[in-house]
């Protein structure tokens, strides 16, 4: 026998044992990657290249992905635009009607009213009000009026013009629900006069007191419900929620009436109206001046802040526009045949959105029926645009309103364009306005893709996604990305804003590019970038989660619906479409089960991904037990075949114990 | 030894009560050999005190088919399966006459307490008879309680194992009470220590054909042992020592399991290579395996076959000892003996059907011996047939 032969042995077996392990390890890492590789290869994807996939979706999407639901929630959080401007141009009558009905019946009458109306033309115009030097003067001015009214009220007890002009000024006065009392009894005598009258020029004079009294009553009843939410002593009475909405509600009709009584002024009286063509155009309104295009532009506003607003409690059903639904004369029919009307007009951008909404809204959509107020302020948008071309629309608060709606709807671009118009017009706004209108026109002009107009100078430090961006994309390296696409700075809005809004609207530097990727098809290369942004430090983790999970929920909703069409003609591209969403796992899980198609699908889908998560599982656990094992095997190995009786003899050895 | 009527547990030759429950001994002692029928064999509960060395007991005459069952047995016989009965761990030495066996056990009555670990039972002789007979019993206990199981360690005499086993070849059947009783005694085993002169294997691993002819012999001679033992394992695990000292098992049964051997057997095995001192010159001796199969190939076979855990090693009890006259010096050093214990213990203890154990080599030496026959071509199986 060979000297130390076991130890010889002992070391073969060792360098054996893991060098196996250690082939083993190597095998399993790159059967692992492989599998990946592989897998990842066999995956459908969506990389803007024309691939069987992208040709069934008919992929890229031009208009995808559009605004999701969380960034419409994030807009609507951050830049207000469910708040309209009001013009709120309500105006005191100051000179006795000619209308016989609505004159004084006396000559002492007409005396005291004079009087009083000398005390109500001497006040200044309602838009200087905020300007008001001495605001404690003008308030005793505006109570002398009311009290001069008073006054003439004894010697004519039922007078319209006295009614009404009390009604305005307690509404100046911010006696919101005083006026609304006053504007009621003026209301009731008006509509009394105009039902006693017989049609034709005769009662223009008679729709025009109308009409500027419910504008009047309309904005009184939306001062009453804005009071009631913010505990106003004008909101007294109104205890909860649903008494402010009916004020509100209340205030919305009275707008809506306003409009039809200039539309009867118009139809009954057209000589009377020589200057404009039709009762839809801008023009001034005698004898206060009060613009056309404000009680249009009031009444968008009025419906774009009065979310959960129904003109009628029916619910809508399936409707026929041709002929017109006949006339009942209650809400119903004023509302179905008010949208009638409007889905006959052709007025860009808002017909192509009233139609979509207008189908929901009689298929039953729940959403649809939600957002009333939406379809309304469209119908409304639809009824001015129409009549008047967008380049020669000059009233800054329609403008603004108009613009205000389009942002609502996510249609920035065309709401950018419109608020820019309203700033072109915007210099006799008031400044609260006008600084409104700049931050919603920035606003708009970013989540549109494009830079805001000048105006604020920017602030010296960028924000943080600014700054992130500019980590990820540094503009001297000039990037391109897959699709040719090359990720653009927007211009910073400035100082402005506040430095969170600023902060807020420099998110969609972020989206801006991933759009661009994914209206080039780039749907890989938007996840890759995606991953990358979500790496960085400080970036809107949450809000960029919640905007991918909406924006894959669509493209997966879309997918099916696409592969729902190709299902009998071209089963082959549905399945593809439908293996596709269901095995990405970016889709939510949702839309991924909806994919399979229910238990027998969800199996299926099992049975075909089962054995790749077994196999690198397999791959894992072999990886990670091959340095286990051949160190437990060189070690049972020593174990079972070193001897014992050695050992013993070597170390009685080295303490000099003889042998025998 | 008396066996307790009350639990069964062995207790040395003169006490008066159990060590185990207390119960009274006196009432047991001394009762006459158990009957002559195996149902009364297999209850009995008193045996006589272990007779010193030079007295052994007699083996079992072989007998014949028909007067078997009135054959009386040996008392060693019976407290094996009381033993066996009460789940105690049985190791079994086996060998061929003179392999050293006895210096074995003896050597660990002394050593074992020696460690202070184990205390045994009955003491180490001074003199060690050349030629005993029949089954010697020595028990190891842990010295403190919860440290370990106790052991029987059953020394089954060369001569007597040779003469029983021979009876295969001269006999139609292994019915006879004799042979049954030393067959049973041995399937009690939990584990097995096979003890063969490591100097036999020297010879011939190096020497003529005729001495490799003997050792091939005396492995045929052990995968036969070891054949009937695993028939009498199964036996005994259907019938119990009782049912199967009166069934017995035929050479049918014999040539069957040879020709389909099934599963291995799972108790250790430990293949002592005896007397290793003899070897001095060829030292370091570092590597048993290789030196086991280089000198008994078949035998190498017959327990890679049968075993599912094994272990070569060389022993020496004591180490230098040269006396005729059966006289030994304990102050002789010894080699292997104690971690030859020690082995089998851990084997015992290792749990079935845990990876790890496993993985140690503790269950299943096919393991380690494959990485081994991946570099080093002296154990590949080829070899070893040819030898």
């Amino acid at each position: 026998m060979s000297d130390d032969r076991f130890a010889k042995v002992q070391a073969r077996a060792a360098t054996y044992a893991w060098t196996v392990a250690l082939i083993v390890m190597a095998l399993s890492a790159a059967g692992f990657f492989g599998l990946r590789a592989f897998l990842s290869g066999r995956a459908l994807r969506l990389d803007g290249n024309p691939s069987p996939l992208a040709t069934s979706l008919a992929w890229p999407w031009s208009d995808f992905p559009g605004t999701t639901p969380t960034e419409r929630g994030r807009i609507e959080r951050e830049f207000r635009i469910k708040e309209p401007v009001l013009a709120a141009r309500v105006l005191p009558w100051s000179e006795i009607p000619e209308a016989p009905a609505l004159r004084p019946p006396s000559g002492e009458a007409r005396t005291a009213l004079e009087t009083a109306l000398a005390e109500v033309r001497s006040l200044p115009d309602p838009a200087e009000d905020g300007a008001a030097e001495d605001p404690d003067a003008l308030e005793q001015r505006i109570d002398r009026g009311i009290d001069a009214l008073g006054l003439a009220r004894r010697s004519q007890p039922d007078s319209w013009l006295i009614d009404y002009d009390r009604g305005v000024l307690y509404l100046r006065r911010g006696n919101a629900r005083a006026a609304v009392r006053e504007l009621e009894s003026a209301r009731k005598r008006v509509d009394r006069a105009i039902r006693a009258a017989s049609g034709g020029c005769g009662r223009t004079t008679l729709y025009e007191a109308s009409l500027h009294t419910r504008y009047a009553l309309g904005h009184a009843q939306l001062r009453v419900a804005a009071a009631a939410g913010e505990g106003d002593p004008a909101g007294a009475g109104i205890k909860d929620a649903a008494g402010a909405a009916g004020a509100r509600d209340a205030a919305i009709k009275a707008l809506s009436w306003a409009l039809v009584d200039l539309y009867n002024a118009t139809d009954e009286c057209p000589a009377a109206f020589p200057q404009v063509a039709g009762a839809l155009q801008v023009f001034p309104l005698a004898p206060t001046g009060l613009s056309s295009g404000a009680l249009a532009s009031d009444l968008i506003g009025g419906y774009l802040a009065s979310p959960g607003f129904h003109r009628s409690e029916d619910r809508p059903t399936a409707i026929s526009c041709n002929p017109f639904p006949k006339s009942s004369r209650d809400e119903k029919s004023y509302r179905d045949r008010g949208f009638c009307r409007s889905l006959t007009r052709s007025a860009a951008p808002f017909d192509r959105l009233f139609r979509d909404r207008f189908d929901r809204f009689y298929r039953g959509d729940a959403k649809a029926w939600d957002e009333e107020n939406l379809l309304w302020a469209l119908s409304n948008a639809i009824d001015w645009t129409a009549e008047n071309p967008t380049a020669s629309l000059d009233d800054p608060y329609l403008l603004y309103n108009l613009g205000a709606l389009l942002a609502q709807l996510g249609e920035f671009q065309q709401a950018a364009s419109f608020l820019r118009q309203a700033q072109e017009n915007a210099a006799a706004l008031p400044p609260a306005d006008g600084d409104r209108l700049d931050r919603l026109a920035a606003a708009c002009a970013v989540l549109a893709g494009s830079s805001p107009r000048g105006g604020a100078p920017a602030r010296g430090e960028p924000s943080l996604p600014r700054a992130l961006f500019r980590k990820l994309y540094p503009p001297e390296r000039e990037i391109e990305l897959p699709g040719g696409v090359r990720p653009v700075e927007f211009k910073p809005v400035g100082a402005g804003f506040t430095p969170t809004a600023e902060s807020a609207l420099d998110d969609w530097l972020f989206l801006h590019l991933w759009r661009s990727l994914l209206r080039k098809g780039e749907l890989s290369a938007f996840e890759q970038e995606y991953a990358r942004a979500l790496s960085l430090k400080g970036i809107s983790r949450d809000f960029f989660v919640a905007w991918r999970a909406d924006m894959m929920a669509a493209l997966g909703g879309r997918a099916l619906a696409r592969a729902a069409l190709l299902a009998s003609a071209e089963p082959q591209k549905a399945r593809a479409i439908r293996r596709f969403v269901s095995d990405d796992r970016a889709f939510p899980s949702g839309v991924r089960h909806l994919a399979r198609g229910g238990l027998l699908g969800e199996i299926g889908w099992f049975l075909r991904t089962v054995w790749s998560w077994g196999l690198e599982l397999a791959l894992v656990l072999t990886f990670l037990a091959a340095p286990l094992f051949a160190r437990s095997l060189v070690a049972a190995h020593r174990r079972a075949f070193e001897s014992a009786y050695a050992a013993g003899r070597s170390r009685d050895a080295r303490r000099g114990r003889p042998a025998r | 030894m008396i066996t307790c009527p009350q639990c069964g547990t062995l207790n040395s030759a003169g006490t008066e009560v159990c060590q185990h429950c207390g119960a009274a001994l006196g009432l047991a002692r001394p009762a006459p050999m158990p009957g002559p029928s195996v149902a009364a064999a297999t209850r009995a509960v008193v045996v006589p005190p272990l007779p010193p060395r030079s007295a052994p007991s007699p083996a079992p005459e072989p007998a014949g088919e028909a007067d078997g069952e009135d054959e009386a047995l040996d008392p060693n016989h019976l407290e094996t399966f009381t033993a066996y009965g009460e789940s105690r761990r049985i190791v079994t030495v086996i060998g061929f006459g003179a392999s050293g066996k006895t210096f074995l056990i003896n050597r660990l009555r002394e050593a074992l307490p020696r460690a202070g670990r184990w205390t045994t039972h009955p003491r180490k002789q001074e003199t060690i008879e050349i030629t005993p007979e029949g089954l010697w019993l020595t028990e190891a206990n842990p010295a403190r309680r919860g440290t370990g199981s106790p052991y029987v360690l059953v020394d089954c005499s060369g001569e007597s194992f040779q003469r029983a086993f021979d009876e295969q070849s001269t006999r139609a059947s292994l019915s006879g009470i004799g042979v049954r009783s030393y067959l049973t005694a041995l399937a009690c085993a939990s584990a097995y220590v096979f003890v063969i002169e490591a100097e036999h294997l020297a010879r011939a691993a190096g020497g003529t054909a005729a001495e490799r002819a003997k050792v091939a012999a005396l492995s045929e001679s052990f995968y036969d042992i070891i054949d009937a033992i695993r028939i009498a394992k199964a036996g005994l695990a259907r019938l119990g020592p009782k049912g199967f000292l009166a069934e017995g098992i035929s050479k049918d049964e014999l040539r069957k399991i040879r020709a389909l051997p099934g599963t291995k057997m799972s108790e250790p095995l430990f293949v002592a290579l005896s007397q290793a001192d003899r070897l001095e010159t060829l030292e370091p001796l570092d590597d048993p395996l290789s030196f086991g199969l280089a000198g008994a190939p078949v035998l190498g076979s017959a327990i890679e076959n049968r075993f599912a855990r094994y272990r070569f090693d060389f022993i020496s009890s004591f180490f230098g000892h040269e006396g005729l006259d059966g006289r030994v010096d304990y102050g002789l050093p010894h080699y292997g003996v104690v971690e030859m214990f020690d082995w089998l213990d851990r084997q015992l203890d290792a749990r079935r059907g845990v990876w790890s154990a496993r993985l140690a080599g503790d269950l299943d030496t096919s393991w380690p011996l494959w990485l081994r026959r991946r570099v080093d071509a002296a154990v590949s199986p080829a070899r070893g047939a040819q030898g």
